[in-house]
Formats: C-alpha cells, sequence, structure tokens
C-alpha cells in the first residue's frame, strides 16, 4: 500500500499543494497581495516534477500497482510520466506569469492557484487513466478547473463570456463522451481500457457498437484538443480568458488529450499487433480531422491581427500536425517501432509545443495586463523598443511555432514527419506534403508578429505599459531558452520521448500486459471478475 | 410480457417528457421545462427498477428529482423571468440543421442497438447485481480511485462557486 502512495507521489503532491495554497489563501487578510502562493503552488509543481524523474528511473515499463483499485484504475509507464513531466513544466512556467498579472487584472485570489493545482491534477491522472470511468472524472475535474480558470476575471463581461461558452460546449462534449463510454460499455460489457482491448481484439465485441463508441469518444476528444471541426470554442474562450490562463489551458489541456485519447485508441481500439482481422479503425477519422484541422487553422490565423486570437488558430494547426502521429501506429507494420516512432514524435512535439506557448502567452500577458483586454497589434507594435528581452523570447517562440531550424519546434516538426514518413513508407507521403505547405503557409502570421515587434512604432496616442514583473520574466525566458536548448541539443529529450512511446508496448497491448501484470501479481486476467480476487 | 408493457411506457413517458423540457409550448416556459425534467427522471427511475438496479433507482428520485431539480427551480424562481426577458424564440437554420444531424445520429443509434442483439450474454448481469452491497463493492473497491477523485471534482466545484459568484462587500 505505501509503494502504491510512492507510485503515485507526482499526484499525490500536487494534491496536497492545492489544498494548502487554499487554505493559506483563507488565511491571508482579503486584498493583500496573493503572488507568493504562486511561488508555493510552483514548488509543489518542481516537487512533483521531481517524483516523476524518480519514477522515471524507478519504473521499468509498465509497473502495476499492488493494491487492486490503483491497478484497475490507473497506468504508470513512461508514456504517462513523460506527459505528466511536459503537463507540470506547462503548469509551473504558467503559474509563474500569473504572480503579477493577476493584481493587474484586479482579481488576486488565492483560488486561482489551487485551481491551478486541481486542473494539473486532472491531466495528469487523464494521462494515465486505465479506465473509462477514472478517464472521465479526471477530465471533469480538468475542465470545471479550466472553466472557472477562464472567468477568473469576474467583473469583466469578456472573460464571463468566454468561460461561459466554453461551459455550456465542454459540457455537451462531455455529454457525447459520456454516449461514447456507454457505446463502448454495450459492445464490450466492460468499461476497464485494457478489456475493451481484449473484447475488440478477440472479436467478442459487437464491432458496430464499438465503432459508434469510438467515434463518439474521438468526437469529444477532438472537441477537447480543439481539432478542427470541433474548434468553434477555440478562439473566443483563448481570446477571452486572463492571458496566464490561456497559456496553461492552451498547454495542458492539448498535452493532457492527446495523452489520453493516443492511450484510448491504442488499447481500445487496435495495438499494432491486432491491426489485422477485426480491430476498429480508425486512421481514416484521424486523417480528416488532421487535414481539416492543418487546413482550417491555418487559413483562419492568417486573418487575425490579436496575438491571443492568433495563437488559438495556430492551437488548431497544431492539433493538425500532432494528430499525424498518432497514423504512425497505423501505417506501420512493425508495432514495438511504430509505438517507438509514436512516442519520438508526438511527446517531443508537445514539449516543444509548450514552451512555444508558455513563452508567447507571458508575453501576451505582460503586454495585455495593464487594462488592455486584447492583446491587438497595438499592444505589442515595437515591443522589441520597450523590452528587448521579451521581444526575442516572443520571437523564439514564433519561430518555434513555425519550425525554424534551431528551435524545438523545428526538431518537433522533424521528427514528426520524419518517423510517419519512415515507418508508413509513403503511404502517408501526401499528409507530410499537406502538413510542410501548411508550415510555410504559417509563416506568414508567425512572422508577421515578429515584424510588427521589432520594425513597427509604439502606437503613439496611447501607449501601453508593460506589466514589471521578475517572475513572469523569469518564465518566458526558461521557456525561449529551453526551446532553444531543446532545438539544438534534442537528443536526450528524443529518446526520452521514444522511450516513453516504447512503454506503450507493455501498457497498451491488452494481451501482453495482462500478462505481465498476473505474472507479477495475483491472478488478474481478463476473464476473472474483479470480485473474484481475493483481498489482499 | 408485463416487463416489456411497462419498458415501453416507461421509455416513452421518459423521452415524451425530455423532449417536453425544450419544446414549445411546455419549454417555453422555464419552470415547466423544470418540472418536466423531473418527470423525466422518475420515468428513468423506473427504467432502473426494470434493470434490477434498486439502489440507483432510489438515488435517482432522492438526489435527481429530489435534491438537484429542488435548487434548479428555486432558482429559476428567484431569477423570476417575465415573457419580455425570455424574449421571441427564434428558429434559425442552424437549429434546423442541428435537429437533422441529431436525428441523423440517433437513427443511427437506433440502428446499431437493434442489430446488437447478439451481444446479450455479454451484458448479463451477476448475481449481487444492483444491491447495495454490490455496489459498495465497485465505489470502494474496484473503482475507489475514481471515488476519491469525485471528492476533489466536488471541492473544485464549491471553489468555483464561491469564485464566480461572490461579490467583494464593500
Amino acid at each position: 500500500m505505501v509503494d502504491d502512495l510512492l507510485l503515485i507521489s507526482p499526484l499525490l503532491i500536487v494534491t496536497v499543494m492545492g489544498l494548502v495554497s487554499l487554505l493559506v489563501g483563507v488565511f491571508a487578510p482579503a486584498g493583500s497581495f496573493k503572488g507568493w502562493l504562486a511561488f508555493l503552488t510552483s514548488f509543489g509543481f518542481l516537487a512533483a516534477l521531481g517524483a516523476c524523474y524518480m519514477l522515471w528511473h524507478e519504473t521499468s515499463a509498465g509497473a502495476a500497482f499492488s493494491s487492486q483499485s490503483f491497478h484497475y484504475s490507473l497506468t504508470l509507464d513512461h508514456f504517462g510520466l513523460a506527459l505528466c513531466g511536459v503537463i507540470l513544466l506547462g503548469a509551473l512556467l504558467a503559474t509563474l506569469t500569473a504572480v503579477h498579472y493577476l493584481p493587474a487584472q484586479k482579481s488576486d485570489h488565492a483560488e486561482y492557484y489551487a485551481l491551478i493545482a486541481f486542473s494539473a491534477l486532472g491531466m495528469m491522472i487523464m494521462v494515465m487513466a486505465a479506465d473509462l470511468l477514472t478517464l472521465f472524472v479526471a477530465l471533469e475535474v480538468m475542465s470545471i478547473s479550466i472553466y472557472i480558470l477562464a472567468g477568473f476575471k469576474r467583473d469583466s463581461s469578456f472573460s464571463t463570456e468566454s468561460a461561459m461558452k466554453y461551459f455550456i460546449l465542454g459540457s455537451f462534449a462531455s455529454a457525447i463522451l459520456l454516449l461514447g463510454i456507454s457505446f463502448t460499455y454495450g459492445a464490450t460489457g466492460t468499461i476497464s481500457m485494457r478489456e475493451i482491448g481484449l473484447a475488440v481484439a478477440g472479436g467478442d465485441a459487437h464491432s458496430e457498437l464499438a465503432l459508434f463508441g469510438m467515434v463518439m469518444l474521438i468526437v469529444a476528444f477532438g472537441f477537447k484538443i480543439a481539432a478542427a471541426p470541433f474548434h468553434m470554442w477555440t478562439p473566443d474562450v483563448y481570446e477571452g480568458a486572463p492571458a496566464s490562463v490561456t497559456g496553461f489551458m492552451a498547454v495542458g489541456v492539448k498535452a493532457a488529450g492527446f495523452g489520453a485519447l493516443a492511450r484510448l485508441l491504442l488499447t481500445c481500439f487496435g495495438a499494432p499487433e491486432y491491426r489485422d482481422g477485426s480491430a476498429v479503425s480508425w486512421e481514416t477519422l484521424i486523417v480528416i480531422l488532421a487535414v481539416i484541422s492543418m487546413c482550417a487553422g491555418n487559413l483562419m490565423a492568417l486573418a487575425q491581427k490579436n496575438l491571443k486570437r492568433m495563437l488559438a488558430y495556430s492551437a488548431i494547426a497544431h492539433t493538425g500536425y500532432l494528430l499525424m502521429a498518432l497514423l504512425v501506429v497505423p501505417a506501420s507494420s512493425d508495432g514495438e517501432q511504430a509505438l517507438n516512432a509514436l512516442g519520438g514524435g508526438l511527446v517531443f512535439y508537445l514539449l516543444a509545443y509548450t514552451l512555444a506557448n508558455v513563452a508567447a502567452f507571458g508575453v501576451a500577458a505582460a503586454v495585455g495586463a495593464r487594462g488592455v483586454e486584447d492583446a491587438g497589434e497595438e499592444a505589442y507594435a515595437g515591443l522589441a523598443g520597450r523590452d528587448p528581452m521579451l521581444a526575442f523570447a516572443l520571437t523564439i517562440a514564433m519561430l518555434s511555432l513555425l519550425g525554424i531550424p534551431l528551435t524545438a519546434g523545428f526538431m518537433g516538426k522533424l521528427t514528426l514527419f520524419g518517423e510517419l514518413l519512415s515507418s508508413g513508407g509513403g503511404e502517408y507521403l501526401w499528409l507530410v506534403v499537406v502538413a510542410v505547405v501548411n508550415s510555410v503557409v504559417s509563416a506568414y502570421y508567425y512572422l508577421r508578429v515578429v515584424m510588427v515587434a521589432y520594425m513597427q512604432d509604439e502606437s503613439a496616442e496611447k501607449p501601453i505599459a508593460l506589466l514589471k514583473s521578475a517572475p513572469l520574466r523569469v518564465a518566458v525566458g526558461v521557456a525561449a531558452i529551453l526551446t532553444l536548448v531543446f532545438g539544438i541539443m534534442p537528443n536526450k529529450a528524443i529518446n526520452a520521448s521514444t522511450r516513453a512511446g516504447y512503454s506503450l508496448v507493455h501498457t497498451s497491448n491488452p494481451a501482453t500486459y495482462g500478462a505481465r501484470v498476473s505474472a507479477a501479481k495475483p491472478a488478474i486476467t481478463s476473464t476473472v471478475e474483479p470480485k473474484d480476487v481475493a483481498h489482499r | 410480457m408485463l416487463e416489456q408493457i411497462l419498458f415501453w411506457l416507461l421509455a416513452g413517458g421518459a423521452i415524451l417528457t425530455a423532449a417536453m423540457v425544450v419544446l414549445p409550448p411546455v419549454g417555453r416556459n422555464p419552470l415547466y421545462g423544470a418540472l418536466s425534467l423531473i418527470l423525466s427522471f422518475f420515468f428513468i427511475s423506473g427504467l432502473y427498477v426494470l434493470l434490477v438496479a434498486h439502489v440507483m433507482a432510489v438515488l435517482q428520485v432522492l438526489v435527481y428529482a429530489g435534491a438537484i431539480m429542488v435548487l434548479f427551480i428555486f432558482v429559476i424562481m428567484l431569477l423570476n423571468l417575465s415573457d419580455k426577458e425570455l424574449g421571441q424564440s427564434r428558429k434559425t437554420t442552424a437549429q434546423f440543421i442541428g435537429v437533422l444531424a441529431v436525428s441523423a445520429i440517433a437513427v443511427k443509434a437506433i440502428m446499431v442497438v437493434s442489430s446488437a442483439t447478439g451481444s446479450k450474454a455479454l451484458m448479463a448481469a451477476d448475481a449481487g447485481f444492483g444491491t447495495v452491497d454490490g455496489l459498495a463493492d465497485l465505489l470502494f473497491r474496484q473503482f475507489l480511485f475514481p471515488f476519491e477523485l469525485v471528492s476533489i471534482l466536488l471541492l473544485v466545484a464549491v471553489i468555483g462557486a464561491v469564485v464566480l459568484a461572490k461579490r467583494r462587500l464593500t
């Protein structure tokens, strides 16, 4: 039991930090500066990051919990840990951008930091979830925290509107997710991902029902990761929410959504070994979503003058690129190699995306803090003259999102496209061509931000004061530096993400995972009902 | 046979009352809509009884029809919406497309489910299903972790209610 608690220590640390900041906030005098809580919460994220690092080295692929309830609900593998790391890094940096931003927005409440911690908790559990019930509850913990955070500036109708919009559409997506879970349960008679996988692969499941459920699940996740055509909420919510929240939302929700989606699709609907035969195929749907997301996101981003709105459309485009990473599996004939490639592409790309977005939204927070709600062009025009460091970080973020060499974004795109080509053997060549053309198109709007920041003069009639905040500058600076570091020396990070993908060989393959666990632990196999297992 | 008749009555009633929540003339007034939702919950609770899930049936009435809907109605009455505030209902093209899409999905769902009668054996409930014992076994053993996580979810919801609704008293 104690071992189990050690295995979930990252989750426990984040929970405790959330509760502590909530309690401390109650006793802090009203109206006092709450920014120091950000350091407390960041310390928690850092500790959880350390715990993830420790577990990464301790755990062989697919460590099993000794207590039954954990074993059924969570999967601990390198894939989950790596994504937890990405989420925690994003949360850590995004929290630091809020320290002075919130007081400037007149919404400096202690609950902010508790909500950030709880939504990070939900995200981490999402990528580790082993059954659909845990997945759903974790998704709701994450979503509801984010809805509240989006409306955190409660005296601004702009922010409240974005929260309301996100809440209503998000609840609708949750309903569709539940419908998908119900249909999957109807087809297979279980909500454990591993047993669904076994039933689907073994032909016990009613394949049409399972297919219907899977489509619903993909639609619901498509909403969460902002894939077109389920992206309508994205621009309004990204624009209306406070910039520090948007930064966290952009990176965390995407990493958690992709982690959970990848695990769900691979475990339930066809581990590579099961591709032939009865496995329900999802690649066509993913291809369609990827193409629409890339094209729609990029085309609509072209017209955006507002930094936050532009980044929202760019987030949709990046969802398109990221979806391509999932296609490595159906494209390849070699299952293990495919999962290596998936990890290398997906996890590293998410890391690069997280760093670039944290930097970009950090700058948006700095320029948009003093009463300016939308970060239009006039907000960051001539930024280079006012603050060279922020302008430089913004440039690196934009170049990384665009995918210019020497940045992490370039290595991410290179790995992702390269893996898809090499494992698919040219099957998806056309898709890579579409993606590259889209990347070229995206140069227009990314480089325009850089141009406005460097070439244009500050608007004379209403100069906008920058937010003076050391923690924000540290967060933006660290994100920019890490973007460069992972762009120049990506080997270690790519190796780690490949290893994360490799761990899915054990944990996403229902047959081998079940076998491994039952060899190490008392018999828990697919045929034994949970309550038959003896008490421990 | 009796079970069949009961099922169709309850299922039909549940769908009809659920539709009445939003469809005119009943759904025109939010209060009537909420009352109709309560009726729908009672029908669904009857369906749970047919499924031998007695605890669920009782909880459905106690929690949904009882606690939650009372709160709904309380809020609607507090708002005291007049016809002017409710505004005219409009029929837009988007609504039309939405109805079409939902009906298409519903037809597909019905077709899929009716073709799936073969997998009935999979869904047979085992002994002890639906009892307090069985439910406790699921909640506190197999699904202990999500059960604990729900407490965090509720905490988050409480924080949200306070953060979003609190006005500074100055």
